[in-house]
């Protein structure tokens, strides 16, 4: 079943030439559909994993989550996306629009971008590329930009002293997640997502390699702004941060 | 895939990704109500008027932490070939490349003992 579904969109191409396509284009719009494959793909799980996380945070806490909207709360996620469309976008005087308005889009594509690279099964990656690590940390850092476009374009000193700290926390905690992606390239040897994932079939590098492990999780927590370093977006403190006039 | 495939794939993932994140911008624009007034648009301060400039000047321990950051950062991309190549390396090639770390390393030791990196 699933050497048919990798083979669907590489049967294309030779399908389109013998129509009379020209083979670059064939292979371009074969590319295309992947692309656009890989985008939905995560979209629609994170759709999917809104909901799961709010249903278990609220039971973790002893409350019930979402339950009005549809069976289980399982419309919630619909009904705040229409909320925020037709809601009206306040772009406050003096903020410098261009960038306000683009912010949002980068931070985004940073995470689109990075699915690239991340292997959904042994048959099935984006494009398997020889520095898919390297790809991966670096498209992760634009983020960080997006971050300083957003507080600095906004009229407002608080969004730009959060900004401030918000990307101090991120460029800290980017050398030691970086330094502990080194080890699992070194066991393996390479960069290659690809090569990586196969590396592992004898031990797995999180049992082989447990305190990179653990740095580059607590790393990550760190750069994705989970518990216990969600204070630097500090939603309840500085009224929101850097998001305070946008939401990034 | 040859090699100018591989990074087609980036190219074109590049040129039609920025779409999904318009999309809702785009349709946001088009449905929601624009009525803006004085006290919409003013600059958000908890409800009061501003005070002072807003472009303040920033605390130079940020510019210190970006520096380091920056050190470190170039030599993690000098690391990056070490680590490829570690399998294969020779005992003078390794001892190189742990030179390399104590002399950065000692760079760490420096910035700290000058409390560079202290968040005053």
């Amino acid at each position: 079943m699933e050497q048919q579904c990798v083979n669907i969109i590489q049967t294309m191409v030779p399908c389109l030439v013998r129509g009379g396509m020209d083979p670059g284009l064939a292979s371009l719009i074969s590319i295309a559909l992947g692309v656009v494959v890989v985008t939905l793909l995560p979209l629609v799980g994170v759709i999917v994993m809104i909901w799961v996380e709010r249903k278990v945070a609220a039971r973790v806490q002893d409350r019930l989550g979402p339950n009005r909207v549809g069976p289980w709360g399982l419309l919630q996620n619909v009904a705040d996306a229409v909320k925020l469309i037709i809601k009206e976008d306040i772009t406050p005087a003096g903020a410098d629009r261009v960038i306000y308005n683009v912010a949002p889009v980068v931070a985004m594509l940073a995470v689109i971008l990075m699915w690239a690279v991340i292997p959904f099964t042994p048959l099935h990656i984006g494009v398997d590329l020889e520095i898919g690590v390297l790809y991966f940390v670096a498209i992760g850092s634009v983020g960080t930009l997006a971050i300083m476009m957003a507080g600095w374009s906004s009229n407002n000193k608080y969004a730009l002293l959060g900004a401030f700290r918000v990307v101090a926390a991120l460029v800290s905690y980017e050398v030691p997640m970086i330094l502990s992606l080194m080890v699992p390239i070194m066991l393996a040897g390479s960069m290659s997502m690809m090569t990586i994932v196969e590396a592992q079939v004898g031990m797995w590098f999180v049992i082989a390699a447990p305190l990179s492990a653990l740095i580059f999780y607590v790393s990550n927590l760190a750069e994705t702004g989970r518990a216990p370093f969600d204070l630097i977006e500090a939603e309840s403190e500085l009224v929101a941060g850097y998001t305070s006039n946008t939401a990034v | 895939m040859s090699v100018v495939n591989e990074w087609a794939f980036i190219g074109v993932f590049m040129a039609v990704s920025w779409v999904f994140p318009t999309l809702p911008l785009v349709m946001s624009w088009l449905f929601r109500p624009k009525r803006p007034n004085a006290i919409k648009v003013a600059t958000y301060e908890c409800g009061v008027e501003t005070v002072g400039d807003t472009w303040v000047q920033f605390k130079v321990q940020y510019y210190l932490y970006g520096l380091v950051f920056l050190v470190f950062d170039v030599e993690l991309v000098f690391l990056f070939p070490w680590a490829l190549a570690y399998n294969q390396l020779g005992l003078f090639q390794f001892l190189a490349g742990v030179v390399f770390i104590a002399l950065l390393a000692e760079a760490l030791i420096y910035a700290m003992r000058k409390n560079a990196l202290e968040w005053a």
